[in-house]
């Protein structure tokens, strides 16, 4: 391995590392992967369709958890190194700008992805728990909030034992959890429904009991796609770390996640005759494109070629983010 | 590069700190020029803000020079293959917190592509030479500002570096960790090594440095061999050995009718920092090793094996 390869590595492996160390972002992830399975007997409604409500809210939640978890984590890797001087001790070792910032974003997509992947595996839960019209299934919900239970308990013992850090360590045990409490959960039919609803004052028959409630894969396109989506503004929150902190980084992610929201909205009709508006449609994240959560309703399923494009255009909005990132960066003074 | 050239070598450097609208805030660094020949120890002597770490940072590739012209080992500073050649340790140790010292060694090594058993080698050659082999799995979060100032020295020597810029090296070390540093620093130059040492400690300089550059106020106000910027014109200082009463009083007498004029006679006094260190020595081979750092302010291995394979 060459020394320029060496540098690389080692920087972006600690960043994924340092990351999950800040007792935030723990709270934040946990805070999230409860409220996905809580949506399931928090919604009564179901729009016409059981679970429709809880899938729609759950994959809302995992769009803007990811922004949150952007801003909190390009800061923690970044801003805060540079404000503190360690960016500075790094960058005086032969390692270039590109390449720390290029390690720098590898290990926050490395934790970005595995939240991504910590709320796909809730919300294949819920939905499965929410499938079943008027009663919640239980026995999907309960290995999540076993899971999360289980990590935290378990990253005690490791830090009473080893002294690992307990934010990391729980943060790392909820994802391994959660895959095993899925993996689990594909064991179970979830056909024991009572068939008799009793609601104390009435009862009714519930139309799917006994039948069985199989995994919605079909979910798993639509969540990749909102896993790109995080991944952009991964890039975006990257760049603004680089001079701000964590505050006006997310000020701006959340104003490029609203205006993406509303870009078809706002501009569309405009970029066909004003040229600023068709520049500023084209600048903007279209999030529209990741959001496909209409889709998948009455069972239909988001085409992989078209989870290609997306992430065709994903990688280049984000590459370009990151290209005047570094010449942000390459001019900038850490003192 | 050659022999010759100068390892540091600063013309006119200027550094002007602006604001957000690119006015100007402040003058850092204004005009200051200065070589650093290869195996010299030289120090940048200066109260706080008097520009010593915004030249060092200069140096490193950190902070751009508004005007003059700089070169680290005959190159710019940002240059990648240059920063192979120097090791830095900053005026505070901006460490990992979570990770221990070994595995903070560990990881500035992979900058400079150190890998497996030699990399292992030098991690064990530099805890022992500053004292932090016993520190085990300890945080380094959880480490006192003399242990950091350490492991930050270790990280800065890992490459086994041609040149060694030291920001306020003995900050927060007790006069142990000082006195052992110092003799770190004289041990790199006798090994050939090129050393740029920041400091306001004039003490710590004055042990361990050729030639120093003051500095107040952005601008250097005075420079030299260190040895001549201390010499007081006129004045010179006579030391004996060990006199007896009637013989002290023949040279006062004798002085007296040479200068016309009776001379003060004082007895030698040992510094305070020499002192220290005999109480603490004896203190050592009464009670045995303390809880704290142990090291004896010798090299690293690695670090004299390219002298001893040249012998």
């Amino acid at each position: 391995m060459s020394e320029r390869q060496g540098s690389f590595w080692p920087l972006a492996r600690l960043t994924v590392v340092e990351i999950p160390r800040q007792p935030a972002l723990l709270l934040l992830v946990t805070t999230l992967i409860l409220f996905i399975g809580s949506l399931s007997f928090l919604i009564t409604h179901n729009l016409g369709e059981p679970g429709k409500l809880v899938r729609d809210s759950a994959m809302a939640v995992m769009f803007l958890g990811a922004l949150l978890l952007s801003a909190t984590a390009a800061c923690g890797a970044v801003s805060r190194e540079i404000r503190r001087g360690t960016a500075g001790a790094i960058l005086s070792k032969p390692i270039s700008r590109t390449r720390f910032l290029a390690a720098k974003y590898a290990g926050v997509s490395v934790i970005m992805l595995v939240f991504a992947g910590m709320c796909t595996l809730a919300i294949l839960l819920a939905d499965r728990a929410a499938a079943r019209q008027f009663q919640v299934g239980w026995e999907f919900l309960m290995p999540l909030f076993l899971a999360v239970l289980a990590a935290y308990a378990l990253a005690g013992v490791i830090n009473y034992f080893t002294r690992r850090p307990f934010a990391s360590t729980a943060f790392w045990c909820m994802a391994v959890m959660l895959l095993l409490a899925f993996v689990w959960t594909l064991t179970l039919e979830g056909g024991s429904g009572a068939g008799v609803i009793d609601h104390g004052d009435h009862t009714h028959m519930d139309p799917m009991a006994g039948e069985a409630v199989p995994v919605r894969w079909a979910l798993l396109p639509a969540c990749l796609l909102l896993t790109f989506a995080a991944l952009m503004l991964q890039a975006l929150a990257l760049f603004c770390a680089l001079r701000l902190a964590v505050v006006p980084t997310l000020s701006i992610c959340g104003g490029a996640f609203l205006l993406g929201l509303m870009s078809d909205y706002l501009l569309a009709g405009r970029a066909e005759s004003a040229l600023w508006a068709r520049g500023l449609y084209i600048l903007l994240p279209n999030w529209q494109h990741f959001w496909m959560a209409d889709a998948l309703t009455g069972g239909g399923q988001v085409p992989w070629h078209y989870v290609g494009h997306a992430a065709v255009y994903a990688g280049a909005w984000s590459l370009g983010i990151l290209l005047l990132a570094l010449g942000s960066f390459e001019r900038m003074e850490v003192r | 590069m050659t022999s010759e050239e100068p390892v540091i070598h600063i013309d006119g450097l200027t550094k002007i700190f602006r604001d957000f609208w690119r006015r100007p805030r402040a003058r850092a660094v204004d005009g200051i020029s200065l070589d650093v020949r290869p195996g010299e120890v030289f120090g940048l002597l200066g109260p706080n803000g008097s520009g010593k770490s915004t030249t060092i940072k200069v140096l490193l590739g950190l902070l751009h020079a508004d005007a003059g012209e700089v070169k680290v080992l005959g190159r710019p500073p940002r240059d990648v293959d240059v920063k192979k050649r120097v090791g830095y340790l900053p005026e505070e140790s901006y460490l990992y917190p979570y990770l221990d010292a070994r595995e903070t060694l560990r990881f500035y090594a992979a900058l400079f592509g150190l890998a497996g058993a030699e990399r292992e080698r030098r991690i064990d050659e530099l805890l022992e030479m500053v004292g932090l082999s016993h520190t085990g799995r300890r945080r380094v979060g959880e480490f006192s500002k003399g242990m950091a100032r350490r492991i930050g020295l270790a990280q800065a020597l890992i490459n086994d570096p041609d040149l060694v810029i030291l920001d306020e090296p003995t900050s927060g070390l007790d006069p142990l960790g000082t006195r052992q540093v110092k003799d770190i620093v004289t041990a790199l130059a006798e090994r050939g090594k090129t050393v740029l040492l920041s400091s306001h400690l004039l003490a710590d300089v004055e042990d361990v440095c050729d030639r120093v550059s003051i500095l107040y106020g952005g601008k250097v106000r005075a420079a030299g061999p260190i040895r001549e910027l201390l010499q007081v014109a006129g004045h010179l200082q006579i030391r004996l050995g060990e006199l007896d009463d009637s013989k002290r009083v023949e040279l006062l007498d004798a002085l007296e009718g040479i200068l016309g004029q009776r001379p003060d006679l004082e007895p030698t006094r040992r510094d305070l920092e020499t002192f220290f260190l005999e109480v603490v020595a004896q203190a050592r081979r009464e009670s045995g090793e303390g809880s704290g750092t142990r090291a004896e302010g010798r090299l690293a291995a690695f670090l004299t094996a390219k002298d001893e394979d040249a012998a």
